[in-house]
């Protein structure tokens, strides 16, 4: 879609500003905290703590880590869907949570894009899925013909007939209304996408359809991925950089083969050794099994988030918080016992 | 014979002559005049694992609710043979299943709050199972509850009993599920995607709890997932399903790791995994499972089959393809060097 890039850029230059890669990061998050239920003189729950992650153009960055370690939260704060109680996103630079200039602000919103689990929450289920894949170029003032052949372009692009635009949510299958939803964000030419879980609910032959897909539109136009996912298999197989989420905090990230190969946290040894792959001979009984259950984030122990599940954990670890720590180029482990074997 | 044999006891116990604890052939279920199983065959020995796998709407639970006599009146449910611990599930009266249900024959399922009652006690709730069963009256019930809870490795049991479902986590409720299953001393175990609502390191634990309870007791064990990693862990053999029907079926170690049938080739290709990560494209199986697959007269895979061919469209019967080892293809496999999938149309 080079020759016809469509001006969708109200007031903004056309074509999509180049970051220089070793200069500013596309999207920077540093030092984001959020709590949710926070009211003068009572604190409240600490979904994310002291957060800072790069993205740049063209790169995929996997967030993984279990339910409740707050990586849905950090992607809606990515988005800017949620406003950070501490820190801040920056966007070229650009910080967008502290009265963001409202051009910058609007270039953001446009630039910025997100496509969740379940893609029925981004398709009104009373409309044609062309009226719910232009809306986001309406609500930009783009004009009607424009939109109608950015419409034709992305629905092509995502692998569906032009046709399919005149259609209904409820005629598509679970994997085609991904790809709808697929649609609806690219339809703004983003530069970034933070894909929540976007093949959880598929099965394997379609989840690998849109996985495959999302390689080539990015291949194609050098946009960047927040990619979350409890999935390793699929993370592992998307990113180039994967950081390890537990209780709020980013505990470990790495190159993706680095972190694959040789974990460094004890969560990720625990979290990686869990998981079973078809041909696989690790039986259940040779993972590592943490003991106790995951706290509540409203009640995070003291000290190493981790202290209360680790095997290696002994009262330095519980007392002090250990910081994320570069040890190797692009591999920070926050962990007093980085590598270390019970 | 002891009954508490171990898995690799599966030929001695055939040898010895054990009825299987299930035993279905030609098992066929239609809703509303089509069918959505059809000619499904499937075996489990006592202290065997079997798995059933394939993608949503193949029809692998709708085959474990017909094993436990839980289709309702809506469905049509036709069989050769039909037999868990030795009832036959389509001659009996409904009193004789309920007895059945929950003694001899217990289920586990995907999601546990749909299983566990919110406003009651979960200690009250297995011990109603003791007391239906008649196993035990309302006092030692409570005690034997509290046993159960034990022994699926809860912690502080006695406490936990008198939670409600709300207060425990999602792992500690789907053990739970497994202690109402355990009370009735199974023979054999439905389990319907037991983990899949889990997250992984919960996950590690109660297909471990799953696995130790299964051996100790010698349990059967029919164990249904889309989980290709989770069956590999667990099971024996396994049965691959395609639109009703099964495709392919042998030992863990022959399907998976050397698939005769293209669907089973093109389902492990698709699999990202997390052990080997080059980031070279995924093989995707192209279109998707439609209803008309069914009403193909020959090979149901073959719209979505890039070995599809005109012998393809002949009605395929299961064929040997080694020893307890079949494929519904029509094609040798064997030799094929690569997996199927990764060939283009």
């Amino acid at each position: 879609m080079s020759e016809s890039q469509l001006d969708l850029s109200v007031g903004e230059p056309t074509d999509r500003p180049r970051t220089a890669d070793t200069e500013v990061p596309l999207l920077e998050l540093a030092g984001i905290g959020h709590e949710f239920g926070r009211r003068p003189g009572r604190s409240g729950v600490r979904a994310v703590d002291d957060i800072s992650l790069t993205l740049n153009p063209g790169e995929t960055v996997g967030l993984v880590g279990e339910s409740g370690c707050g990586k849905s939260t950090l992607g809606r704060i990515a988005t800017r869907l949620y406003r950070p109680t501490r820190g801040s996103v920056r966007f070229e630079g650009k910080d967008m949570t502290h009265k963001p200039q409202s051009a910058d602000l609007k270039a953001f919103r446009r630039a910025v894009q997100m496509v969740f689990q379940d893609p029925n929450g981004s398709l009104n289920p009373r409309l044609p899925v062309g009226a719910s894949i232009e809306e986001p170029l309406r609500a930009r003032g783009v004009a009607r013909a424009d939109r109608r052949d950015r419409l034709a372009q992305v629905l092509e692009e995502v692998g569906l007939d032009a046709s399919a635009a005149t259609r209904f949510p409820h005629e598509f299958s679970g994997g085609q209304r991904q790809r709808l939803a697929l649609a609806r964000a690219l339809a703004p030419q983003p530069s970034v996408i933070v894909l929540d879980e976007p093949t959880s609910a598929l099965d394997v032959s379609i989840q690998a359809q849109i996985l495959n897909l999302l390689q080539e539109i990015q291949q194609r136009d050098r946009i960047a991925y927040l990619f979350i996912s409890h999935n390793l298999g699929v993370v592992r197989h998307l990113s180039q950089r994967v950081a390890v989420m537990y209780l709020g905090s980013i505990v470990e990230i790495a190159p993706a083969q680095q972190l694959f190969e040789a974990p460094q946290h004890p969560y990720s040894m625990a979290l990686l050794s869990s998981v079973l792959e078809p041909g696989d001979d690790t039986a259940p009984g040779e993972q590592i099994v943490l003991k106790g259950e995951l706290p509540s984030p409203s009640d995070i122990p003291t000290g190493c988030p981790f202290s209360s599940r680790c095997w290696l954990a002994d009262d330095h670890c519980r007392s002090e918080r250990p910081a994320l720590t570069e040890r190797t180029p692009g591999h920070l482990t926050a962990c007093h016992k980085p590598g270390g074997h019970s | 014979m002891k009954p508490d044999t171990l898995t690799p006891a599966r030929a001695g116990a055939e040898a010895d002559g054990t009825d299987p604890v299930l035993d279905v052939s030609g098992l066929r279920i239609g809703f509303g005049g089509s069918d959505v199983v059809s000619g499904v065959d499937l075996r489990v020995e006592q202290g065997e694992v079997v798995g059933l796998i394939g993608e949503s709407g193949c029809g692998k639970s709708s085959v474990a609710l017909a094993a436990m006599g839980l289709l309702g009146s809506g469905a049509d449910v036709r069989a050769d043979r039909l037999v868990a611990c030795g009832t036959d599930l389509l001659g009996s009266a409904p009193a004789e299943l309920e007895k059945l249900r929950g003694d001899r024959v217990a289920m586990v399922f995907q999601e546990p709050m749909t299983s566990l009652n919110p406003c009651m006690r979960v200690g009250a709730q297995v011990a109603e199972v003791l007391r239906i069963h008649g196993k035990a009256g309302r006092k030692e019930a409570q005690e034997r509850a509290v046993d159960l809870l034990r022994l699926v490795e809860i912690p502080s049991p006695e406490r936990r009993a008198r939670q409600f479902p709300h207060e425990l986590s999602g792992g500690m409720r789907q053990r739970v599920v497994i202690a109402i299953a355990m009370a009735g001393n199974p023979r054999l175990l439905l389990a319907d995607e037991p983990t899949t609502a889990l997250d992984v390191t919960v996950q590690a634990e109660v297909l471990r709890l799953l696995r130790s309870l299964q051996e100790e007791h010698g349990m059967g064990m029919l164990l249904i997932s889309h989980d290709l990693g989770v069956i590999t862990a667990m099971c024996s053999r396994v049965q691959v399903m395609y639109a009703g029907q099964a495709v392919e079926s042998g030992t863990v170690d022959q399907v998976l790791n050397a698939p005769r049938h293209p669907y089973t080739r093109a389902l492990l290709a698709a699999v990202p995994r997390m052990r080997e990560g080059d980031g070279t494209p995924l093989t995707a199986i192209r279109g998707q499972l439609t209803d008309d697959a069914r009403r193909l007269p020959g090979c149901r895979f073959a719209p979505r089959c890039p070995l599809a061919a005109e012998a393809c469209a002949e009605p395929q019967p299961l064929r040997p393809v080694g020893d307890g080892w079949v494929s519904r293809c029509w094609r040798d496999l064997e030799e094929a060097p690569t997996a199927a999938g990764g060939k283009d149309e």
